[in-house]
């Protein structure tokens, strides 16, 4: 962290700030427009979760 | 049939993780994951089992009022109108006699989600101090101490950080799930894990640097670090230089914890800490996420503001890639408005219990912080996690007991089991013993309940819609539907408080009469209603702004980022972070014990009656390792009896070879649904972690008033498994 100038304090907000956009457009809205698309790319074979998913035993 | 399916906050523990909730005429039937893939891995299986907790036989569905003698569990079923009727007139004479302050509520934000602030509201206009909930010694206390260091509570960027430090904390899959998640991902990008707990646990096994360091000592351990950062000029100069004040009280301070006397407190070899000092000052980036473990300690005051002063002296904080403090949702009218906290007079703030003795997070220092959180973040009271205008619960129920300094005769507990809840049970049954009118507002029968005089059943989170504001810790809104319905005379935490504020002839100050109706008054902010909200998205993360303080500086009173705090100083403590050690072990008591430890199928006292989860774990387990175990002739598998000068609890043993040797580690918050009709309050005495640590004021953390959750001695016996504990 004692290293960054700021030059990069202001180019890895920008940063963040560019994908924190782009992530709350695309991804935070229901299953219709870009949002559906992309998540019918990204989960092809969408299946829902069941119990067994989740299991890992006994804790 | 009638089939829904909604996007929900799961509130079956505190995490609230967004999932899918499926429901078949009005009847919740699947918890599913999340359809946006990047949310889909936040489930577990207590969410996943919540259709058999909404729907369990055994949950409560009608108003009961006491028919027998106190806490043996006797009723008669009443309407939800008459128990609302008779509730305030008995809330009426207990204020009449006692005054305002001699009500007392302690709720929990999780299992009831939230209340709208309707409780604050009402105890506000009623001119009632004495709130307090589990946050005061889980998160809610975090948020407090951090506002005394630089005006907010941060959240770690886990996104982009290079370095995450876990002091004990061990998410897993089916425990604070997202954070594991997103731990896991930090891992993936390669970024560094460095794990401070006596156990190896999950987190640590994987860790790239682990201290085993001493239950209790994260304060040493945190004067350490900054010991080996300023020594080695590792600080963020510039930042200290011009944001920060007192940091040649604080180097002072620090250079009396030199590595030779850290390393003899915390029991970690003084290269391991330096070197986990220079991993963390040297990422580009560095996160120290919340932990449960801090907030329980003697030290914790001091510990939790060095978590604080580690962030902000190595440049970490409101950077990317560390922690940023977010401030409230501008589109959300938050609960801090909706409390009426500038309602309550100064003469009955003052009479909060702990506004003398323990004010840190009570309404005296939130008075002392009112001017510049207003002039940073916009309003004057800032209630991050619920905690940071509360009573101290150990004063509450000492003056529910003994009625000193003051009595009080009324308590109200919602979603929340209070009497396994906080240290000292014993004191709390006799404070609950002690009063006039108990209120109990739950989805089961809890011991809490079973002390009542009125039990009036809850709802669900499938059963209400709601926006979390994740209680202002992030700027995130989520959305949560209804999918079902909930119990025809149950109600939603907003409507108890109402309808009861309706009765006290407070109605203007409750205009919404439906807890949906908040809900739309809330977001009417950005113009919009509930329905706008749910026809939009699930959820809405206001763009990141990074270094905010450039423009208003910190909501402290100096403005700057106090590493010697003023408002402690003022309130005549240490202004200065320390360690204090906790109770030493000796020969009758020669372990170290630390407890209110979560066991993943649970969620605080929870679920016990939940047959899919409590098969996963039957009965309360008490680690130790194999040489303690050898030493005391005990073997894996027997029951054991754990003793300590203030109480006792059996469980059966665990030898575990990840366990530190000396240490023994309790799980929180058993009883036994199983044993209701066999047992006193259900075998609440039997196996809680809550009756083995003191609340004397000398064990207590000075400025918060918390007990010392994390290393206090004790003994273990061997012991018959108790009779009354069956299987699930």
């Amino acid at each position: 962290m004692t290293q960054r100038s700021e030059l990069k304090q202001r180019y890895l907000e920008t940063k963040a700030q560019l994908f924190g956009w782009l992530a709350s457009k695309l991804f935070t809205c229901r299953e219709t427009g870009v949002d559906g698309l992309v998540k019918r790319i990204l989960l092809p074979n969408k299946r829902k979760a069941t119990l067994d998913d989740t299991s890992n035993g006994k804790s | 049939m009638t089939t829904k399916t909604g996007y929900s906050i799961c509130s079956i523990c505190d995490i609230g993780c967004q999932v899918r909730t499926e429901s078949e005429d009005g009847r919740v039937t699947r918890v599913i994951a999340h359809d946006n893939p990047l949310l889909a891995k936040n489930i577990c299986f207590k969410g996943v089992a919540a259709p058999s907790i909404h729907n369990a036989p055994d949950r409560l569905r009608v108003p009961l009022k006491r028919v027998g003698e106190r806490g043996k569990n006797r009723w008669q079923e009443i309407s939800y109108e008459q128990a609302m009727d008779e509730i305030a007139e008995r809330l009426k004479k207990v204020v009449n006699e006692c005054g305002p302050e001699g009500m007392a509520v302690s709720t929990s934000g999780w299992n009831t989600q939230t209340t709208q602030a309707a409780d604050r509201r009402f105890m506000n206009l009623l001119g009632a101090p004495n709130w307090i909930s589990g946050v005061s010694l889980c998160a809610g206390n975090t948020a407090a101490i951090n506002r005394l260091t630089y005006g907010w509570f941060p959240m770690g960027d886990f996104q982009n950080t290079n370095c995450i430090v876990l002091f004990g904390h061990n998410p897993k899959k089916h425990s604070w799930t997202p954070i594991y998640n997103m731990i896991e991902a930090a891992r993936a990008r390669g970024a560094k894990v460095i794990v401070l707990d006596p156990r190896v646990s999950e987190q640590a096994e994987v860790a790239d640097v682990h201290l085993r360091l001493r239950s209790g000592t994260d304060a040493a351990m945190c004067l350490g670090w900054l010991k080996v950062i300023f020594d080695e000029g590792l600080h963020d100069k510039k930042f200290v230089a011009k944001w920060c004040t007192g940091f040649d009280e604080l180097k002072a301070r620090v250079d009396e914890y030199p590595l030779e006397r850290v390393s003899a407190i915390t029991g970690v070899d003084q290269a391991l800490i330096a070197e986990a000092a220079r991993l963390y000052a040297t990422a580009d980036g560095a996160i120290i996420p919340w932990t449960p473990i801090t907030d329980m300690q003697i030290s914790s005051t001091s510990a939790i503001r060095l978590h604080s002063i580690l962030r902000a002296v190595t440049g970490n904080l409101d950077v990317v890639g560390g922690e940023t403090l977010g401030g409230f949702n501008p589109d959300m009218i938050p609960e801090s408005e909706l409390a009426l906290h500038d309602v309550l007079s100064d003469d009955q703030k003052a009479k909060q219990l702990g506004y003398e003795k323990h004010p840190a997070y009570t309404y005296r220092v939130a008075e002392m912080l009112k001017a510049p959180t207003e002039k940073v973040w916009g309003y004057p009271y800032a209630d991050i996690v619920m905690g940071c205008h509360m009573a101290n619960p150990s004063e509450v129920f000492r003056a529910m007991a003994y009625e000193d300094p003051y009595p009080i005769k009324a308590f109200f507990a919602l979603g929340n089991n209070a009497l396994m809840s906080y240290p000292n049970q014993h004191q709390i049954h006799k404070a609950m013993l002690n009063q006039d009118l108990i209120v109990a507002h739950e989805l089961f029968m809890t011991p809490t309940a079973m002390m009542a005089d009125y039990v009036l059943p809850g709802d669900a989170f499938s059963e209400r819609n709601h926006i979390a504001d994740t209680w202002s810790w992030t700027t995130r809104l989520g959305l949560s539907q209804k999918v079902a319905e909930p119990p025809e005379q149950a109600s939603n935490s907003y409507q108890f408080w109402r309808d009861l504020a309706v009765r006290f002839g407070f109605e203007e100050w409750f205009p919404w009469s439906t807890h949906d109706e908040v809900l739309d008054y809330r977001l009417s902010r950005s113009g919009r209603s509930f329905s706008n909200f749910e026809a939009q998205g699930f959820m809405e993360i206001p763009p990141v702004r990074y270094r905010k303080y450039r423009k208003t500086g910190f909501a402290t009173p100096s403005g700057k980022v106090e590493l010697s705090s003023s408002v402690l100083g003022d309130l005549g403590f240490d202004p200065l972070p320390y360690f204090r050690p906790g109770p030493a072990t000796s020969e009758e008591f020669p372990y170290l014990v630390f407890n209110g430890v979560r066991e993943d199928p649970f969620f605080q006292t929870g679920q016990r009656n939940i047959k899919e989860l409590r098969d996963r774990c039957p009965v309360p387990r008490i680690y130790m390792h194999p040489d303690d175990a050898k030493r005391e002739a005990l073997t894996d598998g027997e029951w054991i009896e754990l003793q300590t000068a203030y109480g006792a609890v059996s469980a059966e043993l665990s030898v575990q070879p990840n366990m530190k040797t000396g240490h023994l580690r309790v799980p929180h918050g058993w009883w036994y649904p199983e044993a209701t009709d066999t047992e006193t309050l259900a075998g609440a005495f039997l196996s809680s972690d809550a009756v083995l640590c003191s609340d004397d004021d000398e064990l207590l953390d000075h400025e918060q008033g918390i007990p010392h959750f994390k290393g206090f001695p004790g003994r273990v016996v061997k012991a018959a498994k108790p009779d009354a504990i069956g299987a699930a």
